[in-house]
């Protein structure tokens, strides 16, 4: 009897272990199925395939990568790419991340390390979903040093830990001795990531003392970057790293200091009087790079794409017409740099104007390197008065707005029997794009059909009384049929004021001349319409209320 | 003493002479004797990743590139003695890959539509871009590069679409060939399409297609699109809803569980055109793109009326022999010129037997090193001594020679052969497989010695039978240029 149960549990034991080792070979079978595309660089035995005498990529027995103590790193790079920087190898890294899902890329990363020198371990979908969302920043292929600078934060781990809060109330110009007062609350950061939200429901006139323990693996000197508005100071080992103080609009300060391995003590020193309230901290070394220690990101607004800039600039009072995948558009968008700083994005998707901003046109590094991205339009605030397709005929105006041309169709990759719908862009069927003309100072007039309609739309800067402003021009030529509208802004106000024939839309105010404006309210937008009836030319001033930064 | 100084002397000058002339005589002809590359420098500041190349009415010739520009450059044939003028004509396009001119247009297909663009106020550069057709999807991935032709007899050009991302079809005829005629009309081709790199014509004005070795295409290829036809992917398909009435019926689907054979598929799928040409990965290269017909007569060497290949990754240009056999297209590859400065990509071969090749290694890596390159190939006039045509028979292959072999090396001793197909599935490219030695005898040599009858055993449909000619001569001693050859056996001759 005892013989039989024993029997029956070491079965039962190989049974499981059957089962824990056909899950562990599917993983690692998923992988090398999945490396079979990566051999085509790397080689099967990932020592790095030749194209007649030349190696296409490196050797994965040698990469830092493979070895790691954590995974992240390889599989930042198997998302995002690596930049060419030399001529070593023939190929570049390319960027993954559309091409592999996580379990894909899971299961790569795991039968690359296991197979070509690194740790044998499991790698969970799950984290590659996580990284996935912590990369997400990043546009452009990282360059090797910055792939070299995320494995040496895992390494060093997080630089803040024990850090304490108390916030204090009162009425500062400068920043107070906290230690004479008493605080009004007290708590712990259990992230080690500052942020104002401890503070919670106080606007203005309080102060916060952050103090806590700072863990240093690599001796170097840490460049901290303070940004504040109003008042703060940074202090480690009780002096004064970065000063910070009085009542002033956010901005940056920073100051150097060189550290030892070990541990410091630190404390971060904040006061707000009145108005906007914000406090940044981020450190740099040549080892780790940028590191944000704060909620709040003050890392420079290009980081996430590693490549130098190559800007257009429109020169010799002509415009630059760019075309390019260009973000907030449909992929058929136009960027149109004009001279005097004022630019705009029209979207041959949807035959119309995307947006509008003043400022530098356009970075066009990530279209013009790897294998092209698309461009990065510069400058300030973009404004979307009504992306979308122009025109449309209401019955009523009750009827919705429909801005964009889907559709949906069935498919899954490689599935005879595919479940999963796909939404995708389709043409409308009731316009056409029919290009554009440049005049003298190469101006774009585009051109397109709307049913029966033929429809130019131009545009031109210029100011309105020191303001700047884009005048544009849409004439149209034939009919639509009755009920055609004209959609011109669906941004709030976007009401019609009392005394005067400009109509506010977000930072904007537009008048519109040659067709009277209707107003509605359509899905909880304030949109601004205009029937079209025959031949008409119309003419939209749009005005941006402040000065350019 | 003083004679034997005399003989030592002249014995040294012999000597030297000897030994300097020796390696003029016994050096082995190089592509370099037959055909030159000339490198165009870019203008300054400017990067040429010439995608696309015609020739305009006035001599000059039109390039355009990845970054959007179109160039037009003077003097292209002459340079450097006369040295070239480059001009732009256009900017900022979105990564043009076909340039064609027609009735004072040029076409460009950029990755969202075909452009036609003509320059009205006559200041050198381009004021109207007229839409000509935009009748298929783009959703923002770098894959969804679109090529074109040049235009056909009928007054087509061919645009042949990747596939999103090269594995799915996430905007409308993705993976497909469709053709527009220059009023804008677009009728929707083939099917079938991963990754192409070039879209052109054989000498007979058949359309062909480049496509690079990825899912459901073991082997870069390069393969005919005849009308109607199926390509091999099956991820586009699902556009048969939106091209009712242009094309026939949907294909059925390939078995997408097992690694399949392309003849197997064949069986099943009616419509399924194999690629005419492998071009075995690795072997002769890695990525295919643009396809130009010799049709000058002569002008251009031995070779009219074959068929030019680019080569991006290995920064070189094929030829390619072509012959159809039971209504299939199918031939042999053969080396034909390397040495480019980057990864060809624009080709284009004018009735004068001039070459025009260029390209870029931007995310994709070129042997050649140079980022970006516009060059021009000459013929010398000389003759290679090359396997001329490789055309298949019931029982194995006839070859034609550019001059008269060498009796005495025309055995069957100086051929090998190998033979071997590729999985045909959803994998990521697929090693050599069903691997055969084929026997190779030497049936009959003509009695000029300008072509020969090779008997092999056995002949396996769907294989590419890649022979070497190792041990072949002409009549000066000299081996072949380039002894290797890669025939596609699609069907066998009856």
């Amino acid at each position: 009897m005892k013989k039989s149960i024993a029997a029956a549990i070491s079965a039962a034991f190989v049974f499981l272990g059957a089962i824990a080792h056909a899950q562990k070979d599917q993983n690692l079978e998923l992988g090398k199925q999945t490396f079979t595309a990566c051999s085509l660089c790397h080689g099967a035995d990932g020592k790095g395939a030749k194209a007649g005498d030349i190696v296409m990529a490196p050797n994965l027995y040698e990469s830092a990568f493979t070895k790691s103590a954590s995974p992240e790193p390889l599989i930042a790079a198997i998302l995002k790419g690596i930049q060419k920087e030399d001529k070593k190898y023939l190929q570049q890294m390319v960027a993954l991340e559309a091409a592999l899902n996580d379990e894909q890329i899971a299961a790569v990363a795991a039968y690359v390390r296991s197979e070509f020198g690194g740790p044998k371990e499991k790698i969970k979908p799950n984290d590659v979903k996580n990284w996935r969302g912590k990369y997400k920043y990043q546009s452009t292929p990282w360059k090797r040093v910055e792939l070299e600078q995320i494995a040496a934060q895992i390494e060093a781990g997080p630089l803040f830990f024990d850090v304490k809060y108390s916030v204090y109330e009162g009425k500062w110009e400068k920043l107070p001795d906290f230690s004479t007062m008493e605080p009004v609350q007290r708590g712990e950061i259990k992230d080690g990531i500052l942020t104002l939200n401890v503070a919670k429901n106080l606007k203005d006139n309080f102060g916060i003392v952050f103090e806590g323990n700072l863990k240093i693996k690599y001796t170097d000197e840490y460049e901290f970057s303070l940004h504040s508005d109003d008042g703060s100071a940074l202090i480690i080992d009780g002096e004064n790293v970065v000063l910070h103080d009085g009542i002033h609009p956010g901005s940056v300060k920073t100051g150097k200091e060189k550290l030892e391995a070990g541990e410091h003590t630190f404390k971060v020193l904040y006061f707000e009087a009145g108005g906007g309230e914000e406090l940044g901290l981020m450190v740099k070394t040549k080892t780790l790079g940028e590191i944000s220690l704060s909620k709040l990101s003050i890392k420079n607004s290009r980081s996430g794409n590693s490549y130098p800039p190559i800007i257009l600039k429109p020169e010799n009072g002509e415009a630059i017409v760019h075309r390019a995948f260009l973000p907030n558009a449909k992929p058929r968008a136009i960027g149109v740099g004009y001279p005097d700083g004022i630019n705009l994005v029209w979207d041959a998707d949807v035959l119309n104007l995307a947006y509008m901003w003043r400022g530098e046109f356009m970075d066009t590094s990530r279209h013009w390197n790897g294998r092209g991205s698309g461009s990065t339009p510069l400058g300030e605030q973009q404004v979307k008065s009504a992306h979308g397709l122009p025109f449309q005929v209401l019955e009523s105006l009750e009827e919705p707005w429909v801005p964009f041309s889907e559709a949906k169709i069935k498919y899954e990759r490689d599935k005879a029997d595919s479940q999963k719908e796909m939404t995708f862009n389709i043409n409308h069927p009731d316009y056409q794009f029919r290009g554009y003309r440049l005049d003298k100072k190469r101006f774009p007039t585009f051109r397109y059909q709307y049913q029966k309609m033929e429809i130019t739309d131009t545009f031109a800067p210029g100011s309105v009384k020191g303001s700047d402003a884009l005048i544009r021009t849409l004439i149209t030529k034939g009919s639509a049929g009755e009920n055609t509208y004209l959609l011109i802004s669906n941004l709030s106000p976007g009401v019609k004021s009392k005394d005067s024939e400009w109509i506010p839309i977000g930072p904007m105010k537009i008048l519109i001349e040659g067709v009277d404006p209707t107003f509605r309210k359509s899905e909880g937008k304030n949109e601004v319409l205009a029937l079209i009836s025959g031949d008409s030319e119309i003419k939209i001033t749009y005005l941006w209320n402040s000065p350019r930064i | 003493m003083k004679m034997n100084a005399s003989f030592s002397l002249s014995t040294l000058v012999a000597l030297i002479l000897f030994q300097t002339s020796l390696p003029v005589f016994a050096e082995a002809p190089r592509e370099s004797d037959y055909y030159t590359i000339t490198a165009f420098a870019p203008p300054e500041g400017h990067s040429i990743e010439a995608g696309g190349i015609a020739l305009m009415p006035d001599g000059k010739v039109a390039v355009c590139t990845r970054r959007g520009q179109i160039w037009t450059v003077d003097n292209a044939f002459t340079h450097p003695e006369k040295p070239a003028i480059w001009k732009v004509f256009a900017e900022f396009l979105h990564e043009p890959l076909g340039l064609a001119y027609k009735d004072g247009w040029l076409y460009a297909v950029q990755r969202p539509e075909v452009t036609r663009l003509r320059d009205e106020d006559g200041d050198g550069r381009a004021d109207v871009f007229e839409t000509v057709c935009d009748d298929w999807g783009v959703n923002g991935d770098y894959h969804e590069y679109t090529f074109g032709s040049r235009f056909d007899k009928d007054g087509n050009i061919w645009c042949v679409l990747c596939l999103t991302g090269s594995f799915t079809a996430n905007s409308l005829y993705r993976g497909w060939v469709l053709r527009v005629n220059e009023n804008g009309t677009m009728t929707p081709t083939a099917c079938g399409v991963r990754s192409p790199g070039g879209i052109g014509f054989n000498a007979k004005g058949d359309v062909f297609y480049t496509d690079n070795q990825g899912a459901w295409n073991g082997s870069s290829s390069l393969k005919w699109v005849k009308p109607g036809s199926f390509q091999g992917n099956p991820n586009g398909n699902i556009w048969f809803e939106y091209a009712k009435g242009t094309i026939g019926d949907q294909p059925p689907h390939p078995n997408y569980e097992i690694d399949d054979r392309i003849v197997a598929a064949r069986e099943k799928i009616s419509t399924f055109i194999p690629p005419a040409v492998i071009l075995p990965h690795q072997r002769v290269g890695n990525s295919p793109t643009g396809i130009e017909p010799d049709l000058s007569g002569g002008k251009f060497g031995p070779f009219a009326g074959q068929t030019f290949v680019g080569e991006q990754t290995q920064s070189k240009v094929h030829r390619v022999f072509l012959e159809q056999v039971n209504g299939i297209y199918q031939g042999a590859i053969f080396p034909f010129l390397e040495g480019f400065n980057s990864g060809n990509i624009g080709l284009h071969l004018t009735a004068d037997g001039i070459m025009f090749t260029g390209g870029s290694n931007r995310g994709w890596g070129a042997k050649g090193g140079k980022d970006h390159s516009f060059e021009r190939v000459n013929w010398t006039g000389k003759v290679p001594f090359e396997i001329h045509e490789m055309r298949s028979r019931k029982d194995g292959f006839e070859l034609t020679f550019t001059e008269p072999v060498d009796q005495e090396s025309a055995r069957s001793e100086s051929f090998t052969m190998e033979a071997f197909t590729y999985d045909y599935g959803k994998k990521y490219g697929s090693p050599e497989v069903d691997k055969l030695t084929p026997k190779v005898t030497l049936s009959s040599v003509s009695n000029d010695g300008k072509s020969l009858v090779l008997k092999i055993e056995p002949m396996t449909k769907g294989h590419v039978h890649a022979l070497k000619a190792a041990g072949l001569k002409n009549l000066t001693g000299n081996k072949l240029l380039h002894a290797e050859a890669y025939y596609t056996l699609n069907e066998i001759p009856q």
